[in-house]
């Protein structure tokens, strides 16, 4: 886990708060920071902040010989990567293997629950494939970098666009972006995490722990869902055990967040995309 | 993404078997279900793996369990609990894993045998499994060491790794606040399926790992990495509690009969 250098006092604070269900930041303990997300000029590129966390996503494409056990699908990367300010909060020599699991489990969540067509990314079976690779950098780091990366990570992918592709036979012929419009890439859904920081022997809940309750926490559920009810992922991190009851709160919970998470996020894409089109517009009347 | 096919192809079945080396990611030509409801290896969905339990394999470990769940043997052994080093902590026992597989363990020999991610995050899983699970609190400032080795290893290696734990544990004779049982539970065909075995889990249908204390009742680790709808989450997680209880059961039944033997030679 997470660095737990804390005061002992401060520790105690904030799970006497808890008992009183008051958090340091005012919040009730089921209800996110604001979320704001903007997209950069390059396609693919998206900055999420979740209150003071913010990761930056970038996104990139190659072609490449696909899996040879799933010769007709593209292949999707997906990588976390630490920044000064997270080495500064975690413990010296565990800090990879925490960065590691957790971006194995963006992966495993955006990957594996099938949010992108990864067989539209086929070009030519057996031969040619997209390779879409995200990138994850952690700009800055409050609590909660399982939820703010994962949604990082679907914007980006939402907002990025790969070349066009001809083939005629077995020649594959890419056509540069002033040849055609590069394409973007087709998201069936889109699978959106919550965490819930476990504390005293998961009696009290809070959903996007900041730092300081991250460090007092017991331990992590995170729920990958999306609007439809659907479940993506189911994880739990640290010491932590739950009755099956306190679990399908959980999801209920979580679905109410998911879907008006899902809403803002589709609406700033919307949004994203007129500005775009307004500005191409501009530039061919001009 | 596969398309129900003919039953009637029961000999197409063995012929695949016979002729195919590499792994495919699924299998086309023939259900994983039959029409009568037997799966590939004639189980049907509510059934588990055959389960073979021996204690005390390792005369030297403190406790020990070799175990053949289907066609995964493993061996768990137990040493501790021992004085622990310089990180140990004041009130409690300190539980690590070490996790590793034999290179002939899958059909083509495997060069990294430990230390890659899928060891990394086993030992990560299983030791904050035990962590709780063990009554720590009894060894103060020690240290409790479990090792894991894979002889034949049939897809999902996680749940008898813990289940297998669970019974080095009781030989050697550590507290513990309740076994501790895993099982798999997929769902295919319109119906839940448990204990997959490693062509049932190569499908890209939805899948659940569930840990519990099968006695207190208490959810200690729940994985799933596909998606799923709510409602077949509920059947699922219904149908892997079930599959749990059976293997308690059977787990109970080893160590009595364990204990049975060893109160014989005396």
């Amino acid at each position: 886990m997470a660095s737990k250098v804390i005061g002992k006092c401060e520790e105690k604070f904030i799970i006497r708060c808890l008992r009183d269900r008051q958090r340091l930041d005012h919040r009730l303990p089921f209800v996110t920071r604001d979320i704001k997300i903007e997209f950069r000029e390059e396609y693919g590129s998206a900055v999420v902040s979740l209150g003071l966390t913010k990761v930056l996503a970038q996104t990139c494409c190659k072609i490449v010989k696909p899996k040879e056990t799933r010769p007709n699908e593209g292949r999707l990367r997906l990588q976390l990567k630490n920044s000064h300010n997270m080495v500064f909060n975690f413990e010296t020599g565990r800090q990879t293997q925490w960065t590691t699991l957790m971006s194995r489990h963006l992966l495993q969540n955006i990957r594996d629950s099938g949010c992108v067509d990864m067989e539209s990314l086929c070009i030519l079976a057996h031969e040619h494939v997209w390779e879409i690779s995200v990138n994850l950098h952690v700009v800055d780091y409050d609590g909660n970098i399982l939820d703010c990366a994962n949604l990082a990570a679907l914007c980006a992918l939402a907002h990025f666009r790969y070349p066009a592709v001809t083939v005629t036979g077995t020649d594959v012929h890419v056509h540069s972006l002033t040849e055609r419009n590069p394409q973007p890439i087709r998201i069936l859904h889109y699978p959106i995490m919550i965490s819930f920081a476990l504390f005293e022997d998961g009696e009290y809940m809070l959903i996007d722990a900041r730092e300081a309750e991250e460090k007092v926490m017991e331990g992590l559920f995170a729920i990958g869902m999306n609007q439809h009810k659907e479940l993506s992922t189911l994880a739990m991190f640290g010491e932590i055990c739950l009755t099956r009851d306190q679990i399908e709160n959980c999801i209920s919970l979580a679905h109410h967040l998911v879907r008006d998470i899902t809403t803002e996020m589709r609406s700033t894409l919307e949004k994203n995309r007129e500005e775009q089109l307004q500005l191409i517009q501009a530039i061919n009347h001009r | 993404m596969t398309t129900a096919m003919d039953t009637s192809s029961v000999t197409k079945n063995k012929r695949n078997e016979l002729t195919s080396t590499s792994t495919t990611d699924y299998i086309s030509g023939f259900d994983l279900i039959s029409i009568e409801g037997y799966r590939q290896d004639g189980r049907k969905h509510d059934e588990l793996r055959n389960f073979r339990v021996s204690f005390n394999v390792v005369p030297d470990a403190d406790g020990s369990c070799y175990m053949e769940h289907g066609n995964c043997k493993l061996l768990a052994t137990i040493y501790g609990p021992y004085e622990g080093e310089s990180r140990s902590n004041q009130e409690q026992a300190v539980i690590t894993c070490d996790f590793s597989m034999t290179s002939y363990c899958v059909s083509e020999r495997r060069l990294r045998t430990f230390g890659d991610m899928k060891s990394q995050k086993l030992q990560m899983a299983i030791q904050r499994v035990f962590q709780q699970a063990v009554i720590t609190e009894t060894y103060p400032k020690s240290q409790i060491d479990i090792y894991l080795k894979i002889l034949q290893s049939d897809g999902n290696d996680y749940c008898p790794c813990v289940n297998a734990t669970t019974l080095a544990f009781i030989n050697a004779g550590i507290p513990m606040k309740d076994f501790v049982c895993s099982s798999t539970v997929g769902y295919i065909q319109n119906k839940c399926i448990i204990d997959l075995n490693q062509q049932e889990e190569q499908q890209k249908s939805p899948q659940l790992t569930l840990t519990i204390m099968p006695q207190r009742e208490d959810i200690v680790g729940l994985s799933c990495e596909s998606r799923v709808h709510h409602d077949i989450y509920n059947e699922m997680l219904d149908a892997a509690t079930r599959a749990n209880l059976q293997l308690f059961n059977l787990m109970k039944q080893a160590v009595f009969q364990q204990l049975k033997t060893a109160l014989h030679v005396l």
